[in-house]
């Protein structure tokens, strides 16, 4: 078995936890100041986003608002807004008991019957109703997974208020969303203890430059941060967090050099990437190198993959393909630099083995590229769920993919991205971290990055707030 | 090349000597203390590539040993290769894969096995890639991380450690009558007391028998009210504690174990059930489940349907808890022993389904253990253990602690 051991994301982090604000009690008050790179048209969790991007920024900011039945933790599953379950008829039945006494934002406490409505509206497959304290889904079919299954964000319990309002029971309160800006203020009886500061203003759709310099201005406390930038940031003394390594980039071979003749042309390539280069001089130490689909942390069983790119890489080799091979064209998307300099770094690899990479970012209509370089978002569940979903988003972009049924044992998933990656038609180069970068006025008895993505703002407190 | 010498499973004897490298070898795994995981932030399994802590996956050992052994077929040879963080998995793997009949060797011949534990959000899993020349096998156990929304109200548990009584001589069993305590040793019951001039014996009744005991000579007592009865291989004694009186017979009669039996017979130091398995100790699992003591210290579970092997490590002795801490699986205590160390400990276990899951609480005892007695009621046993440095028995009550 080969094994990759990177420990750059490690180092990052471990930086980050050095310059972490120092000691003093938190304060009350204040107004966090967050961009964010998309826009958030609609906070609705169960409502489709019109894009990754949007989608990305909505489950950043949703579960502020709403909170689904169960989440999932480092540790694994742990109860929310439900506090046991327990599935009947084989699973095709299950019934959760819904915690007591939690206050939603407009003053009322959490009732079974609203918790049933919501889960309606997010899966109308599904039928959901209230018994006593308890809400019972029927699914129909077996989901030998559904705790796990609801965790999702688009799950969150939402109830829907006077004029259609979105009322929720997190740590924070919907108070005005416009196309670039979204404000949150405290919930002063959220059923965890309010959170410290008294508003939340998210301006979205601001450009990864412009939150850079604002961050560095003092014009916000919380951005997002491409690994690119992350070195820029702590050497001015400012913070950056990191969440586990939850997305993947990948080369994804278009049809046209997809095809089992091509199988060791796309070997030969495959083999003249250097991961730890692209972790350490691209990302910085922001990235692991990767050598399957799914983290290891996702799968359990990362290093037992075997990438098929283990040929004897020699510059005969490369002599030996006809001259129409040896020039390959990769596609990146124009608006995002950090695939783009990896793309290049893999050009740079290429080049020594005899190959010429070239890359192609286009902005209208471009020649038809040999492959892509992509970015696939890992959700943190289970990992039959966590693979389906990229498999998802892998045949999207034309690439094979066959997912497990959900509550798949670990092998069927096994086999199922070993099944994947044995054609080299996807090629995993690292997986990189969701990266935050923290102004100096705030502070937190948590890390600000969740370690399986997103925002812990609850725990954030201001210096300057009252006391 | 050059064959590894773990010997296989299998051990019953009931002094030190008798126990093979294997048994310390297996057992220092489950007793040396998880190394601390030093990474930031309390989130270790960020780290990609870092293998996790052995200790977390040594109770997937038996099962993944086994699909191991499935994948690289009887006799045959094979390497074994852990990260370097999981040595001591590595040598709890091998040890059980000897003990199911693989060759294990150094490099060169056979199949290579590269294996590596780790987690995912839901379970452990313990994934090993088996290649023999072009064919490539991967094989992968799972076990669930917790159990989930109840893992919170999970208890704490502890074995407790009371000492009973003590002496030169060998003891095989004690036992509470009233106020006294009755001692049984290979030759005789004893009658001690215990008041302010400490405890001390003051009457023995001799075991008259034209038996001769086995090597590894077992006792048991079963007192009810003032009446007593001690049972040895191929002879049963009564007697009364007031006036204190014993009376023998060679001949075998069931144990007072909960399993039935016929008694250990003469010259023999196991049992047999009715339908022919023999076992040396039982543990009550609650619900008519047996979790005993098989041959080759096999540990074996014994239910209504049949048997089955819990796929756990190997025992001599056994004691059961099925009611303790109120949780939702059955608590056992096993032997354990220490590398380098002349005594023995107690190691806790908990029973869930088929599988002996091991927990942290592990208490080290004076000596070796000799006998270890479920109590008839279940929630405490009698353990008895020989401190060769001190030349004496001593008698211990065991029980469960709990906290939540």
């Amino acid at each position: 078995m080969k094994r990759f051991t990177s420990l750059c994301l490690a180092l990052a982090s471990l930086a980050a936890v050095g310059v972490a604000v120092s000691a003093a009690r938190p304060q009350y008050g204040g107004t966090l100041r967050v961009e964010i790179g998309a826009a958030v048209a609609n906070l609705d969790p169960s409502s489709a986003a019109s894009n990754d991007a949007q989608d990305a920024a909505r489950a950043r900011v949703s579960p502020l608002v709403f909170e689904p039945l169960t989440t999932i933790e480092p540790d694994g599953l742990r109860p929310l807004l439900a506090t046991s379950w327990q599935p009947e008829a084989r699973g095709t039945r299950w019934r959760l008991r819904v915690r007591g006494g939690v206050v939603l934002h407009d003053g009322s406490t959490l009732q079974p019957w609203q918790v049933a409505g919501s889960i309606r509206a997010s899966e109308p497959a599904w039928k959901a109703a209230a018994e006593g304290d308890a809400i019972v889904i029927d699914t129909g079919d077996p989901v030998p997974d559904l705790p796990w299954a609801i965790a999702d964000a688009r799950h969150a319990i939402v109830v829907r208020g006077a004029g259609g309002a979105l009322v929720g029971s997190a740590p924070f309160r919907i108070d005005h969303v416009d196309p670039s800006r979204i404000l949150l203020k405290a919930h002063e009886a959220y059923w965890r203890a309010r959170p410290f500061v008294d508003v939340v203003e998210i301006d979205t759709a601001r450009r990864p430059e412009a939150q850079l310099a604002d961050l560095e201005g003092g014009r916000a406390d919380v951005v997002g941060v491409r690994a690119i930038d992350a070195r820029r940031l702590t050497r001015r003394g400012l913070r950056v967090e990191a969440s586990r390594p939850l997305e993947l980039v990948a080369l994804v071979f278009e049809p046209n050099r997809a095809g089992e003749p091509a199988l060791a042309w796309r070997r030969t390539l495959a083999a003249t990437i250097n991961r730890d280069a692209i972790c350490s001089v691209v990302l910085q130490g922001q990235g692991a190198p990767a050598r399957s689909a799914l983290p290891a942390w996702l799968s359990g069983y990362a290093r037992a993959i075997a990438l098929n790119d283990t040929a004897a890489l020699s510059p005969s080799a490369v002599a030996a393909l006809p001259l129409d091979q040896r020039t390959v064209m990769v596609r990146v998307d124009p608006a995002d630099l950090v695939t783009q300099a990896i793309a290049e770094r893999l050009a740079v690899d290429a080049r020594e083995a005899g190959f010429t990479v070239k890359v192609q970012a286009p902005v209208g209509l471009a020649p038809r590229p040999d492959a892509r370089l992509v970015r696939i978002a890992a959700p943190a569940t289970t990992p039959d769920r966590a693979f389906a979903s990229i498999a998802d988003r892998l045949s999207a972009r034309g690439g094979p993919a066959i997912a497990p049924a959900p509550g798949a044992a670990l092998d069927a998933t096994y086999r199922a991205e070993q099944a994947l990656l044995d054609r080299l038609v996807v090629v995993p180069i690292v997986h990189v971290p969701e990266l935050y970068g923290v102004g100096d006025r705030v502070g937190a008895t948590a890390p600000i990055a969740r370690p399986l993505g997103g925002w812990d703002l609850a725990n954030v407190w201001l210096q300057g707030g009252r006391p | 090349m050059r064959v590894l010498s773990f010997a296989a499973v299998g051990f019953h004897g009931r002094e030190w000597w008798t126990r093979p490298a294997s048994a310390a070898l297996a057992l220092a795994t489950l007793s040396i203390p998880a190394s601390p995981f030093d990474v930031a932030q309390g989130d270790p399994e960020f780290i990609e590539g870092a293998a996790q802590p052995s200790a977390p996956f040594l109770d997937l050992a038996p099962d993944f040993a086994s699909a191991i052994a499935a994948a690289v077929g009887p006799h045959a040879a094979a390497s074994v290769a852990f990260a370097p963080e999981q040595q001591r998995l590595q040598v709890e793997v091998v040890r059980l894969l000897a003990a199911r009949g693989v060759r294990v060797v150094e490099n060169g011949e056979g199949a290579r096995v590269s294996a590596e534990c780790s987690t995912n959000l839901r379970e452990r899993a313990c994934a090993a890639e088996i290649r023999r020349g072009d064919d490539r096998r991967v094989v992968i156990t799972t076990r669930a991380r917790d159990r989930g929304q109840n893992a919170d109200e999970a208890p704490v548990v502890a074995i407790e450690l009371r000492p009973i009584y003590g002496q030169r001589r060998a003891m095989l069993d004690v036992a509470d009558a009233g106020d006294r305590l009755l001692v049984l040793t290979p030759e005789s019951v004893s009658l001690v007391a215990n008041d302010a001039a400490g405890a001390r014996s003051i009457a023995s009744r001799p075991i008259e028998t034209s038996r001769v005991w086995p090597r590894d000579v077992r006792g048991r007592l079963r007192v009810a009210g003032s009446a007593f009865e001690a049972f040895l291989p191929g002879v049963t004694c009564r007697g009364t504690v007031a006036p204190f009186a014993l009376a023998c017979a060679d001949e075998s009669e069931p144990w007072p174990l909960g399993l039935a039996n016929s008694g250990i017979a003469p010259s023999r130091n196991a049992f047999s059930t009715p339908d022919g398995f023999t076992f040396y100790e039982a543990a009550a699992l609650g619900g008519g489940r047996w979790l005993a003591v098989g041959e080759r210290g096999v540990l074996t579970l014994v239910d209504a349907r049949g048997r089955s092997a819990a796929r756990a490590d190997a025992a001599d002795h056994l004691a059961g808890f099925p009611d303790s801490c109120a949780g939702d699986a059955p608590y056992v205590v096993a032997d354990a022993r220490a590398p380098d160390a002349n005594a023995d400990a107690l190691r806790l276990f908990r029973v869930e389904g088929a599988h002996l899951v091991a927990m942290p609480a592990s208490t080290p005892l004076p000596g070796t253990l000799t006998t270890l007695w479920s109590a008839p009621a279940g929630g405490a046993a009698t353990a008895i253990v020989h401190d060769i440095n001190a030349g004496r028995y001593e008698a211990f009550h065991v029980s469960l602690s709990c906290a939540r």
